[in-house]
């Protein structure tokens, strides 16, 4: 099994995060493709992880990426529904209160 | 020029000359802020001012009997010029001051009866103190610029006095009228005045008199003792521009239309100031400024006082108002004064300026006391109490005014023994003297002049007191006509007395031994006027011989003519009488000289103002409101431009930061994603770089 | 070709799809349940990798926990009683073109790379991680739990309405 297929997957995976974040108009679908894009990294850790000389190390810093993504998507879903709650709505195209 | 001795202090004499020019200037201020319910006390104030001041002013006249007092003080500084005023008090000028004050005096008191009722009774007596006040400013001042000056409150205040009852339109033009010719004499006065600050520097008479005395006359050239040097007809124009001031005061041809019309104002007040006092300024200037005046001026002056005493005399003949008669009078009288002048007896013509002011100041009180008695008596609206075809017969309804009337008339005509018949005497022997003097025959025109204005003159004053007092009564008689009150028979008395030749001279024939005459020195002037060294002075004797027989060939012409019986007295009366033939017509309009103004100088200047103000309202205002039309279209095309042109860039500078500000808002513009996809696109090219 | 192999080409294959779906739907209901699909996906090709551990920890965690949260949150903010959660997308070409290059770059970059093949097949060994956890890895541990626990009173602070706030808008 070629390791290259594990980065191919992962890039392809961060590409289509990183193209949902930058389209999509809902906050939470952001959210969304930030996930992806820390899941895509995380299949580079667990990937290299089984290889010398290290091995195993990449598992806990998947273990860590996972844990701050939990933290990290608590927090943004907690901010979002603020945001909603304010503007009542999350479309990111209508929250421009810094529009000059 | 400097003047070394600018100031010279106050003496007694010109102290109590100071305080007769201060006490009626007091009485019009008194009078001016004192209330309406005091006004017949205020008047009765007045008068005791004046007599005080007349008073004052004997007192003055004995001091400046035999000497010259002289004060005056720095009035402003210009530049290195100083500008004095003062008084100066010489024989003729205290005489003038006893003359004005003493008229004024009677004056007021005859105005406390006879403005009794009126409704401007207060403003009356307040102008007549500004009146005297001015008038005696005139005599003392030492300085043609304060002359002038007091000069035209003169004038203002006669223009009030005249307008007294300004409700009534003849009187309100009259004022008007008088003001406006006395204007036209003035444009003359201010010019002489220029041209004596050009040449001397100095408006002051006692050093003008003195300059005059050092100036040489050479090639033409009038040449100052400070070398200053003028062309010498110069020194005529002055002369004359300095008379015209007084052609207009003193109601002189070509400027006397306005006078008759003045008599619109209350009579004593044409008394005091259109027969005594007034006019006699523009004779008394004269005398004043005698020796700036040269040989021609002097005989322009004696030409025009000549026309003017025949023409006036003339013009009196056929008036039917009783105070018209005596206002052409004044006109002659004035005429003859002023031809004295002219001819070199100045201190002949300053007699009969003070003969004169008295007894035609009685003469006007007297027909001021007629017209009173006769508005006592009849008060319809229509009356016209001054016409004298409403008159006869009054001589015994009112037998002191008739006397007065008589005595003055008889003053007036020149009658021996009368205060006229010295007066007047004494000038025609100067004009024949003058006019023997002169080669030519031409100068003789002026004694003839005035001999036969002496001819004239009897006839209109017989003419007058046959109309008047003879006869039977015309108008219409509601009540039975009375003699007026004590106060106006004692002002008419003393006024006729005063025409009585013994007043003024001990030989009541004979004027060299007036007391008045033998005192008043001709001024010595730099031209050979004198009496030119007459080679042959005519004899007194004949003199008085022609103007007497001319005299009683008058009346007896007069009588003729005018008797009660006589067909001309019958036909009198309001209805009937008009203008028989040319002549006639020629006197009673003055010379047609309104008609003439009215025609030569009104009538085109009101074709020319109407011209104006056509080319005013057709090619002025047309053109100002093309020109406004044209600015609005203009503007309008501005506006366009603006809108187009400058609005269009300017908004296409705005539409276009507008595009550029929205391109790159899009990068800015509060999207986070935006944010993201720059940052990424930023590492990109980073990478792009490093690797 | 093991079954492993085809195994982990069919996941990577599904994770991939599953992944465009998320781009490409409208729904956002959607594209929460195509994210699970996703993970799921992603926790096999962890297995694949004898990761077992962590592919557990990425089902309960991913699966259980932050997928659920997120399904909550878009039940929050949309009213799903009368319309479907649609949302739309823009700056599509710029992504597009940015996704792209990013995704070239990262291959090719690889490409340049000499990896070493795996050498041997790890066993599942969850005892060294557990030994790891608490020995070499402790700090990170424990500061990871502080940060999650932050992060939970966090979230509840900041979601959590507070009164006097009801009405403000």
């Amino acid at each position: 099994m070629q390791i290259e297929f594990y980065f191919l997957i992962s890039s392809f995976l961060f590409a289509i995060g990183l193209a949902i974040v930058v389209t999509r108009k809902n906050a939470i679908l952001v959210l969304m493709g930030i996930e992806l894009m820390l899941n895509a990294a995380n299949i580079n850790f667990v990937a290299i992880s089984q290889s010398a000389p290290d091995v195993g190390a990449g598992q806990f810093f998947a273990l860590f990426v996972i844990v701050v993504a939990a933290a990290e998507a608590a927090v943004g879903l907690a901010i979002v529904l603020r945001v909603y709650d304010y503007f009542k709505t999350i479309d990111l195209d209508n929250i421009n209160e810094l529009k000059g | 020029m400097t003047q070394v001795n600018d100031i010279l202090d106050w003496n007694p004499v010109t102290i109590m000359a100071l305080l007769v020019f201060c006490l009626p200037l007091l009485s019009f201020i008194i009078i001016s802020i004192s209330k309406e319910k005091h006004q017949v006390l205020m008047s009765w104030l007045a008068s005791l001012t004046m007599l005080m001041a007349s008073l004052l002013s004997i007192a003055v006249l004995l001091q400046a009997w035999s000497e010259v007092y002289h004060t005056k003080f720095t009035w402003f500084q210009w530049a290195e010029y100083i500008f004095t005023m003062g008084l100066l008090i010489d024989l003729p000028a205290a005489l003038m001051l006893v003359t004005v004050n003493f008229i004024a005096f009677l004056v007021h008191l005859f105005s406390i009866e006879y403005m009794k009722g009126d409704e401007g009774y207060k403003r009356y007596f307040a102008f007549l103190g500004l009146f005297t006040a001015s008038m005696i400013g005139i005599v003392l001042a030492d300085n043609l610029l304060v002359i002038f000056v007091f000069w035209e409150l003169v004038g203002l205040s006669s223009y009030l006095l005249i307008g007294h009852w300004f409700s009534k339109e003849k009187a309100a033009k009259a004022a008007t009228k008088a003001f406006i010719v006395n204007r036209i004499g003035d444009i003359g006065f201010v010019i002489g005045l220029s041209i004596i600050w050009l040449q001397f520097n100095t408006f002051d008479l006692v050093e003008l008199y003195s300059l005059m005395g050092n100036i040489q006359v050479a090639d033409g050239m009038w040449i100052s003792a400070s070398g200053s040097s003028l062309s010498l007809i110069w020194l005529t124009v002055a002369g004359i521009a300095l008379f015209f001031g007084a052609i207009g005061k003193s109601a002189q041809f070509p400027l006397q239309i306005w006078l008759p019309d003045a008599m619109e104002g209350p009579t004593p007040v044409s008394a005091l100031i259109h027969a005594a006092t007034m006019v006699a300024a523009g004779v008394y200037l004269v005398a004043r400024i005698f020796v700036l005046l040269n040989i021609d001026a002097l005989t322009f002056i004696a030409f025009t006082g000549a026309i003017t005493a025949m023409m006036g005399a003339v013009a009196a003949l056929t008036q039917n108002d009783i105070k018209k008669v005596l206002a052409f009078s004044t006109i002659s009288q004035l005429g003859y004064m002023l031809m004295g002048m002219g001819v070199g007896a100045y201190d002949a013509a300053l007699f009969h300026l003070f003969t004169h002011a008295f007894f035609k100041a009685g003469l006007f009180l007297a027909a001021g006391s007629i017209i009173h008695s006769l508005h006592l008596s009849n008060q319809a609206n229509d009356f016209d109490a001054q016409d004298m075809r409403n008159m006869g017969g009054l001589r015994k309804s009112v037998p002191v005014t008739f006397i007065a009337y008589v005595l003055c008339g008889l003053a007036l005509m020149g009658m021996p023994i009368f205060s006229g018949f010295l007066s007047k005497d004494a000038i025609l022997l100067d004009t024949l003297t003058w006019a023997n003097a002169h080669q030519s025959m031409f100068f003789y025109l002026i004694p003839i002049l005035g001999f036969g204005s002496v001819l004239i003159t009897a006839v209109y004053v017989s003419r007058q007191i046959l109309l008047v007092f003879f006869g039977e009564f015309k108008g219409q008689e509601v009540k039975s006509i009375k003699e007026n009150s004590l106060l106006i028979k004692g002002v008419l008395l003393i006024l006729s007395i005063m025409a009585i030749g013994v007043c003024w001279s001990i030989n009541p024939f004979y004027s060299e031994m007036s007391w008045l005459m033998s005192h008043i020195e001709i001024p010595s002037s730099a031209f050979d006027i004198g009496m030119l060294s007459a080679s042959f002075a005519p004899s007194h004797l004949m003199v008085s011989l022609i103007s007497t027989s001319l005299l009683l060939t008058g009346v007896v012409f007069a009588y003729l003519k005018y008797r009660p019986e006589g067909q001309y007295f019958r036909n009198y009366s309001l209805e009937t009488l008009k203008p028989q033939n040319f002549w006639q017509s020629l006197s009673y309009e003055n010379w047609y000289l309104d008609q003439f103004y009215q025609t030569v100088f009104i009538n085109p200047f009101h074709k020319i103002t109407s011209f104006a103000k056509a080319i005013d309202t057709h090619i002025i205002d047309r053109m100002v409101n093309l020109f406004g039309m044209g600015s609005v279209i203009f503007s309008y095309i501005v506006a366009w431009f603006d809108r187009a042109f400058v609005d269009g860039t300017v908004n296409a500078v705005v539409f276009l930061t507008g595009r550029v500000g929205t391109a790159t808002r899009s990068i800015h513009g509060s999207k986070a994603q935006s944010y993201i996809l720059a940052a990424v696109i930023g590492l990109i090219i980073i990478i792009f770089l490093i690797f | 070709m093991t079954i492993i192999e085809l195994g982990f080409y069919f996941f990577s294959i599904l994770a991939c799809l599953s992944a465009a779906f998320i781009l490409f739907t409208k729904n956002v209901l959607y594209a929460a349940f195509s994210l699970v699909l996703t993970f799921l996906s992603v926790a096999a090709i962890y297995v694949i990798a004898h990761a077992e551990f962590v592919a557990v920890t990425q089902i309960m965690i991913y699966v259980g926990g932050i997928v659920v949260l997120i399904i909550f949150g878009v039940m929050l903010t949309n009213k799903l009683a009368d319309k479907k959660p649609i949302s739309g997308s823009h700056n599509k070409f710029m992504a597009f073109m940015v996704a792209l290059s990013i995704f070239v770059m990262l291959i090719y970059t690889i490409g340049q790379i000499n990896f070493p093949l795996i050498t041997k097949a790890l066993e599942p060994n969850l005892k060294m991680l557990g030994v790891g956890l608490m020995s070499d890895y402790l700090l990170p541990f424990e500061i990871a739990a502080v940060l999650l626990l932050i992060a939970l009173i966090g979230a509840a602070v900041i979601a959590g309405k507070k009164e006097g706030q009801d009405h403000a808008d």
